[in-house]
C-alpha cells in the first residue's frame, strides 16, 4: 500500500474484506463512513461515497475470496480502491451494463446480484475505473470530489497562449488563420483577445515566424521524482531525428521516467463511453466526446447549441492526468488549450503539466549519450478508426464544417463524432511532432498499461459568453447599435489591412478601443 | 405525518419499541424495493423504505441511504441480530402481513412519495 505524502493533510484507511461473508458485509464501508463523518464530509458527497463504497465491498463478498478497502482522504476528495483476490471479470462492458451479473442464488436471493452494482459506483463517482484479471482479481478505483470544490477553488486559468511579438513581420496569417477571430496585429505586434481565445494551434501552425507557443510556467525539465510516469500523445514519439519509437522511450527512462503511457488510450476510453452513451439512446446524437479541449470551447462559443451532445466527461488528458493520484506524474500538452485544462482541473500537486518543447530540449541533450536499445512494452496496434455510423473530423476547417454540419442535423443517425482541432489530433499538433507524416498512423505503436478510465465532469459544459461589449447593459446596447453603424461605413471587403479578420470585428475593435480609424485605409467616411 | 402515525393508520407492527417513532420526525418520502442497490441508489435519504428482505444488509443499506424506517411487508420479520442492529443504528423497523404493493399504496394515499 502506497505511503501518503509526509506532512500533507491526507488520511489513509485499509479495511479486510472477507469474500462470501455476507453477515459482516458492510462492515468496511461502515467504518468509512465513521471516518468521513469525523472528517466533516456530509451530504450528497458522503451519499455518493458510500454508495460506492458499499457496492465495491459487496463485489467483493459476492465475486471473491477476499479483499480489501483502501481509502485516501483529502480536503477536497476521497480515493478509495477496492481490491480483490476473485475470478476477475471477462467482458468488462458487459459487466457495466445494468442487469448483467454473474451472483450466485443465494446473492440474488438476499436482494444482491441485480447486476446494478457496477453501475451504481461509475454513477456515484467523479472518476471510475476498473482493472481486472481474469482468475486473479479485480481492482476498482472511485474517486468522490467533496461539492465542486476541485473546480471551483482552482483560479481561472488564461490561456497560456506566449507570443514572442519581436518576431512578428505582420504578415497577418495568423488573423486570418483563428477559428474565433480571437487576434489581431497592431502596430506590427500581434494581440490577443484573451476571453476569445480557446487555445488551439491554428496560429502556431499559420506563423512562419514562430510568434506563437506555450508559456509554460516552467522554464526547464524540473526533476524527475523516482517512479515517475510520462503521459504524451502518440505523436511525441516521433518527433525526434531518431527514427526508432524503442530508442526515444529508452531516452525517456534515461531522464528517469519509470513508465511511459499514450494520451491515445484516453481518447478511445472517452469513444467507448460515447458509443455506450449513443446506443443508451437516451442522449442526443452525434454524441461529441470531449477529447480535445479546444474543440470543446469552440463548441461553447460559436456553436452552443451542441452543447448538449457533449459527453459530460473531463478531457482525455485531464483525465489521464488525474488517473495515478499517488504517482508522480508529467503530462505533455499538445497544445495551451490541453495546457490550461489539465492545469486548471488538476486535484494533485502531483501532476506536472509541460509544453513539448520543455521536454524536447531535455531529450535533444540525451539523444547523443544512448547507445542500447532496450525491450520495452512497445507493441504494435491499430488506432480506431471511426466505427460504422461514426464520423470523425481534424483541423480547423474539417472541425468548423462538422459542426456546422451537425448544427443543421444532417448528420442524422450518425452516433459518435470525434473531433480534433489539429489535422491529425494531438500527435499531429505542430508543437507536438514537426514530422506529421508519421506522426499518424504510421508510427503505429501502443503502450501496454492498465485499461484507461473515464472521469465525470462536476460542471456542466456552459456557452462560453465572450467578449462582453460593456459590463453595463444599457452601455452594452449602445455600444453594439455604434458597432452596426461603423461597420455601415467600412468597406466590407475583410482585407485585413486594419489587422482584424473582418470588417465586423474591425467596427468592434474601433468602438471597444482596441483601434483607431487610421488603420482602416479603405473607410469612406472619416469624421 | 410522523413515523407513529403512519404506524397507527396501517396497523403496523413496531418492532423497534427502543426508538421513538415521533423524534424520526416528519416523513413524506419512501421507497420499495427489494434489490439493495436499487435502494441505495435511488432510496430518498431521510425517508422509509418497504421492502420483504430482511437479513442484515438490510440494515446496512438503510444506514448508508440514510433512510430512516424500513417498513417489512408480506409479515416478514427479521432475525433478532438484524433487530438488535437497527436498534444501535436508529433505523425504525415495522412488520405487516399486507403486501408492498398495497402498503405502498396507502403511503402514497396519504402523501407520501418517492424521489
Amino acid at each position: 500500500m502506497p505511503e501518503p505524502r509526509k506532512g500533507a493533510r491526507v488520511i489513509t484507511l485499509s479495511f479486510r474484506i472477507a469474500g462470501g461473508d455476507f453477515d459482516s458485509a458492510g462492515l468496511a464501508t461502515r467504518k468509512l463512513k465513521d471516518q468521513l463523518a469525523k472528517l466533516g464530509v456530509d451530504g450528497p458527497a458522503l451519499r455518493r461515497a458510500m454508495i460506492a463504497a458499499y457496492e465495491a465491498e459487496m463485489n467483493v463478498v459476492i465475486h471473491a475470496r477476499c479483499g480489501t478497502l483502501w481509502a485516501r482522504v483529502d480536503e477536497t476528495k476521497l480515493d478509495l480502491e477496492v481490491a480483490d483476490e476473485g475470478p476477475g471479470i471477462p467482458d468488462v462492458e458487459l459487466a457495466m451494463r445494468e442487469g448483467w451479473s454473474t451472483a450466485s442464488d443465494q446473492a440474488r436471493q438476499m436482494g444482491f446480484g441485480a447486476g446494478l452494482g457496477l453501475p451504481n459506483i461509475r454513477r456515484s463517482s467523479d472518476r471510475f475505473q476498473i482493472e481486472t484479471r481474469v482468475g486473479r482479481g479485480t481492482l476498482i478505483k472511485s474517486t468522490i470530489l467533496f461539492g465542486e470544490a476541485g473546480e471551483t477553488q482552482a483560479e481561472p486559468v488564461v490561456v497560456p497562449l506566449g507570443m514572442e511579438g519581436s518576431r512578428c513581420r505582420s504578415c497577418r496569417r495568423c488573423v486570418f488563420a483563428c477559428p474565433v477571430g480571437a487576434l489581431r496585429v497592431r502596430d506590427s505586434q500581434p494581440l490577443l483577445l484573451d476571453d476569445l481565445c480557446i487555445g488551439c494551434t491554428a496560429c502556431i501552425e499559420e506563423c512562419p515566424d514562430a510568434v506563437f507557443g506555450i508559456r509554460d510556467s516552467a522554464a526547464a525539465l524540473p526533476p524527475i521524482p523516482e517512479g515517475a510516469l510520462l503521459l504524451i500523445p502518440r505523436g511525441f514519439l516521433a518527433a525526434f531525428p531518431v527514427r526508432s519509437p524503442l530508442r526515444v522511450l529508452a531516452v525517456f527512462r534515461d531522464l528517469g521516467f519509470a513508465e511511459v503511457r499514450l494520451l491515445d488510450e484516453w481518447d478511445e476510453s472517452l469513444l467507448a463511453e460515447a458509443r455506450r452513451e449513443a446506443r443508451s439512446g437516451k442522449l442526443p446524437v452525434p454524441r461529441i466526446p470531449p477529447l480535445c479541449p479546444p474543440a470543446v470551447s469552440l463548441i461553447e462559443s460559436r456553436f452552443p447549441s451542441l452543447i448538449p451532445h457533449l459527453s459530460l466527461l473531463r478531457s482525455s488528458a485531464e483525465t489521464a492526468g488525474e488517473e495515478f493520484p499517488l504517482r508522480s506524474v508529467f503530462l505533455v500538452a499538445a497544445c495551451p488549450g490541453q495546457y490550461a485544462a489539465c492545469k486548471r482541473s488538476s486535484l494533485t500537486d502531483r501532476l506536472t503539466v509541460i509544453a513539448p518543447g520543455t521536454l524536447k530540449t531535455a531529450i535533444l541533450a540525451h539523444l547523443g549519450a544512448l547507445s542500447v536499445e532496450r525491450e520495452s512494452e512497445l507493441i504494435a496496434g491499430p488506432r480506431g478508426t471511426p466505427a460504422p455510423g461514426e464520423a470523425a473530423a481534424s483541423g480547423v476547417r474539417g472541425v468548423m464544417r462538422a459542426l456546422s454540419t451537425a448544427e443543421t442535423g444532417a448528420l442524422g443517425e450518425v452516433s459518435v463524432l470525434d473531433l480534433r482541432l489539429c489535422a491529425g489530433g494531438c500527435s499531429a499538433s505542430p508543437l507536438i511532432c514537426p514530422y506529421p507524416v508519421i506522426a499518424g498512423p504510421a508510427w503505429n505503436v501502443e503502450c501496454r498499461g492498465e485499461p484507461a478510465g473515464i472521469a465525470a465532469r462536476a460542471r456542466p459544459f456552459r456557452q462560453r459568453p465572450g467578449v462582453r461589449l460593456d459590463v453595463d447593459m444599457a452601455q452594452a446596447m449602445l455600444k453594439l447599435s455604434q458597432i452596426d453603424k461603423e461597420i455601415r461605413s467600412l468597406p466590407g471587403r475583410d482585407c485585413g489591412s486594419c489587422g482584424a479578420p473582418s470588417c465586423a470585428a474591425f467596427a468592434e475593435d474601433l468602438v471597444l478601443g482596441r483601434a483607431a480609424q487610421s488603420d482602416c485605409p479603405y473607410r469612406e467616411n472619416t469624421p | 405525518m410522523n413515523l407513529q402515525q403512519i404506524a397507527t393508520a396501517l396497523g403496523l407492527e413496531n418492532l423497534t419499541h427502543e426508538l421513538s417513532a415521533e423524534e424520526a420526525g416528519n416523513m413524506d418520502r419512501a421507497h420499495a424495493s427489494d434489490l439493495l442497490s436499487d435502494v441505495l441508489a435511488n432510496a430518498p435519504a431521510g425517508g422509509l423504505l418497504i421492502t420483504i428482505q430482511v437479513h442484515m444488509n438490510v440494515v446496512a443499506v438503510a444506514v448508508h441511504a440514510g433512510l430512516k424506517a424500513v417498513i417489512f411487508a408480506s409479515g416478514m420479520k427479521p432475525p433478532e441480530d438484524v433487530r438488535a442492529k437497527a436498534v444501535a443504528e436508529k433505523v425504525s423497523l415495522f412488520t405487516t402481513g399486507e403486501s408492498t404493493f398495497d402498503v405502498a399504496g396507502k403511503l402514497y394515499e396519504m402523501g407520501l412519495r418517492g424521489k
